[in-house]
């Protein structure tokens, strides 16, 4: 037996993978070699029990360091973008180049609309369409509700992407994705929760929702996107909220500056 | 039949998450940090036996894959590709700080068999387990790396051969030596413990 398959075998049978007629290959060698087979059976075992090794859990301390990181680089990255498209707007927006790239775009925007006028389906067919949507609507809003309740994080954030698709959420979607901003222990629902009710920023009881909860947070990250969000709906109600949260002793310098800014731009 | 589009329910892969980082969008770091933070303060904790040394380390991992980022290809596991960074900086961490071992049973780290203490005390095989564990720390550091990934993070001996850049058939016969010697040390020390 070649060295390959030998050490296949007896790696095989420590992980108990063996069946019994490689288990009797294996064997047969090892007697064949002048080996003791109860000493492969004895390291079996110490291998078997390592598994009862027991360890601790990290401290909470590894994800706030993780987060900080993490926001550290956003906002790293925010900033080299920002400066990346204002060098690309100002070098590409000269005459000789946006003049034909746009005659061409409104050649394709005619094409489409004669396009979308042959071939658009009848009166009947938009009716059967329209109760299909709201069917499915309606079977995406129970499946979220059920999986929002799930007890692992990975089926909450898929809940939370189904959202992603509905066209009118009512009230009862409304209240599930803010209980979830406001208590999910896991910071990854909790920020998906952000970016859908963010989506849904045109009814008034998100907004009044995405302001009451930026003093719930004690995660950077959830608390950076929560102002970001105010800043991109230009939320002026959100300003006594987020002067709230600075006077917060131990925030996140990061925070505090972006905090900071969006109140600037908002007042 | 209306027939629903069911993709919307998966949850992204590593490899897509990774991907998704290196196109710009960090924030789903976040996403792999609480999938794999655990595993990594495992290996890191059986490879070193200190709580706020293997924090330190998982930290170190997660910011050279935010450096590395555009060097991911997605072709193999990104957990390969996360434990090849893992067992860098282990390496990189003994060669500053040389080589770790507990020399004997009084060596052993307090607060360890403090704090695990209640969670082994209804155990009849506490102190064979303990024992076991202060024999694998006797172990030389890439020996409890090989066994950390192999035993308790379950990868394949190909995935190992991998991130040990050798063969899966010398990733085979490196970990089985590593259990032949850690039978050893037990023994050794099962002996004083006796005497």
């Amino acid at each position: 037996m070649n060295d390959d398959r030998f050490y296949f075998l007896l790696t095989e049978y420590l992980d108990s993978q063996l069946d019994e007629g490689l288990e009797l290959e294996l064997k047969a060698e090892l007697v064949r070699q002048g080996e003791n087979v109860d000493d492969l059976e004895n390291l079996r075992r110490m291998s078997v029990s390592m598994n009862r090794w027991k360890i601790p859990q990290p401290s909470e301390r590894l994800k706030d360091n993780f987060y900080t990181l993490l926001a550290a680089e956003q906002q790293k990255q925010d900033n080299l973008v920002s400066g990346y498209w204002w060098r690309v707007l100002s070098e590409k927006f000269a005459f000789g180049l946006w003049m034909p790239r746009l005659a061409y775009g409104l050649v394709f925007l005619l094409l489409g609309y004669f396009a979308g006028i042959t071939f658009s389906p009848s009166a009947s067919q938009n009716g059967q369409i329209a109760t299909l949507s709201a069917e499915v609507d309606q079977m995406r809003e129970i499946m979220m509700l059920t999986l929002l309740n799930d007890p692992t994080a990975s089926e909450r954030l898929k809940a939370i992407s189904t959202s992603h698709y509905l066209n009118d959420p009512d009230e009862k979607i409304i209240r599930a994705l803010l209980k979830t901003l406001n208590n999910d222990p896991n910071e990854n629902v909790r920020l998906a929760a952000v970016d859908a009710l963010l989506m849904f920023s045109g009814i008034q009881e998100v907004r009044e929702g995405l302001i009451g909860s930026i003093n719930h947070q004690h995660s950077p990250m959830i608390q950076i996107a929560l102002t970001d969000g105010m800043l991109a709906l230009n939320e002026k109600e959100a300003t006594p909220a987020l002067q709230r949260l600075l006077q917060r002793k131990n925030l996140n310098p990061l925070v505090k500056t972006r905090v900071e800014q969006t109140i600037q731009k908002l007042i | 039949m209306c027939k629903i589009h069911i993709n919307i329910l998966n949850p992204l892969s590593d490899n897509e998450l990774m991907m998704k980082v290196k196109s710009g969008d960090i924030a789903r770091l976040g996403l792999l940090f609480e999938r794999h933070h655990k595993s990594l303060f495992g290996f890191f904790y059986r490879t070193t036996q200190q709580v706020e040394l293997s924090e330190d380390l998982v930290q170190d991992v997660f910011e050279k894959i935010l450096k590395k980022r555009i060097q991911f290809q997605g072709f193999g596991k990104f957990t390969t590709w996360m434990f090849t960074i893992a067992h860098n900086e282990m390496a990189d961490h003994f060669k500053k700080n040389k080589r770790m071992a507990f020399s004997s049973l009084d060596d052993y780290p307090e607060d360890r068999t403090k704090s695990e203490q209640s969670a082994f005390d209804q155990d009849e095989k506490m102190e064979e387990l303990k024992t076991l564990e202060l024999a694998f720390a006797k172990l030389g550091q890439e020996k409890r790396q090989l066994l950390a990934l192999c035993k308790y993070e379950g990868l394949s001996y190909r995935e190992i051969g991998e991130i040990m850049k050798c063969s899966e058939g010398n990733a085979r016969i490196k970990v089985f030596r590593a259990l032949q010697e850690l039978r050893i040390i037990y023994q050794n020390i099962e002996k004083q413990i006796v005497i």
